[in-house]
């Protein structure tokens, strides 16, 4: 490795010290959702703990998307009225939200951008996990929301290599080899380094990892979510600079037995459900 | 001056020359943008998916997010506000794609065929087009002139 690279290498390292740390009540919520001997009240319990998570969870649990009569005022009556597996969702969506909802200004993305796309990304992953009958949802939500992480850091470096990125892709190689090439490191392996410092679980961590690699590592739910990220880029939500130029692995299809047809058919699924929770969230683009 | 969005899988058609009609972020859905200059009549279609056969129940509710169904759609709607099919400019672009030698991400290729292969049958020229890549491609057409722009990220504008 060159000694610019290094020199790179050690200042985006250290960016990963300055982010403000991931709240500890959805780290526990995620753990929480993964062990059946933890009942859902439990969860309920330990959201109250962060206040600016269970504002988040009242705000969203009476948008209209959920169609509520009745004005939810508290976590636990959020669980009564939406269910374990919806309040999961919020909690997790609201956790997220912070880090992944601003411009990301190296991969020319607007304010927005890369949110739809975890977002987007998130729900394919299910949709296409309910069709491989792959049980473990929110773990694949998770991947979904997590798995482009690294980008937040790694834009600030990226962001005045553009030119030379786009040689690299017109010499044939994909955005990752590109990120690696110009910085050392690439926005999969970063953003591993984050879930790490953060503390994830380890099926997380290798979700954001090889979400570009699928066949290196072999897990039905990595595959997922690398098909999930693929639909999602296709359909063009939230694809900024890098666009489309990633390799796609075609084994990741083969690994959860699933095929095109699949992906296509989930993608139509996924633009009514993606616009119902843009409205959720507060992320549908203003008209004009 | 009024700026019409587009979403993915949506169309809108205008005889108003004030209007721009424009969709973001074509990455393998397909931007079709027709236009009559005579009378000044025209319209973008923004589809996701080739064929209606993957998702029927959807192509019933949303007939625009597939070529097969939303294509037809587009011309019948501009004949209704004036527009003559052999006067009709038709330009065309998005269908990009992901690195995949083996082409099992194919469907911004499939797009595309589908939609030369449903031109050739109804006798249908593309004046321009601009696909295929790996890029996202923002569309406009602007009602006054009939002109078509394209902005892709870190790009100058292209027009059609």
């Amino acid at each position: 490795m060159s000694v610019t690279k290094v020199k790179f290498l050690g200042k985006i390292l250290s960016s990963i010290d300055r982010l403000p740390p991931f709240p500890m009540v959805a780290l526990k919520v995620v753990q929480m959702a993964r062990d059946e001997n933890v009942s859902m009240k439990e969860i309920a319990r330990v959201v109250e703990l962060d206040p600016s998570i269970t504002a988040n969870v009242l705000k969203w649990c009476n948008s209209p998307y959920f169609g509520l009569t009745r004005k939810i005022t508290s976590v636990q009556e959020a669980l009564v009225y939406l269910g374990g597996k919806n309040l999961i969702e919020v909690v997790l969506m609201s956790s997220c939200e912070p880090y992944l909802k601003g411009k990301v200004e190296g991969y020319e993305l607007d304010e927005g951008e890369l949110w739809r796309h975890s977002v987007g990304c998130a729900i394919l992953a299910q949709l296409l996990g309910r069709k491989a009958g792959f049980k473990d949802e929110t773990l694949l939500f998770t991947g979904g929301l997590l798995h482009d992480i690294g980008k937040i850091v790694l834009a600030a470096f990226i962001k005045d290599a553009y030119l030379k990125i786009k040689e690299l892709i017109a010499a044939g190689k994909d955005f990752l080899e590109a990120e690696r090439e110009i910085v050392g490191i690439d926005h999969a392996r970063l953003g591993a380094r984050i879930g790490q410092k953060w503390k994830f679980p380890e099926e997380i961590i290798n979700i954001i990892a090889f979400h570009h690699r699928p066949e290196m590592i072999n897990k039905p739910a990595v595959a997922l979510v690398h098909l999930a990220d693929a639909g999602t880029l296709m359909l063009g939500v939230g694809a900024g600079v890098d666009g489309l130029a990633y390799r796609a692995s075609p084994k990741a299809y083969r690994m959860v037995g699933l095929k095109e047809k699949d992906l296509m058919a989930c993608m139509a699924d996924l633009w009514e459900e993606l616009d119902k929770i843009e409205e959720m969230i507060g992320l549908k683009k203003a008209e004009n | 001056m009024a700026r019409i969005v587009v979403g993915i899988a949506d169309m809108k058609v205008s005889n108003n020359p004030e209007d721009i009609l424009v969709t973001h972020a074509l990455g393998s859905c397909i931007g079709v943008a027709v236009y009559d200059p005579v009378a000044k009549v025209g319209g973008l279609l923004h589809f996701m998916l080739p064929d209606s056969r993957v998702n029927p129940e959807k192509a019933k509710q949303n007939p625009y997010m597939f070529c097969d169904t939303g294509v037809p759609r587009l011309f019948k709607t501009c004949y209704k506000y004036g527009a003559v099919k052999k006067r009709m400019i038709v330009k065309v672009a998005g269908g990009a794609q992901m690195m995949d030698e083996a082409g099992h991400f194919n469907i911004g290729k499939r797009n595309y065929s589908m939609l030369r292969k449903l031109f050739w049958k109804n006798g249908v020229l593309i004046h321009a087009e601009d696909v295929g890549g790996t890029v996202n491609r923002t569309m406009e057409l602007i009602m006054a002139t009939g002109e078509v722009r394209l902005k892709m990220p870190g790009q100058e504008i292209k027009i059609l």
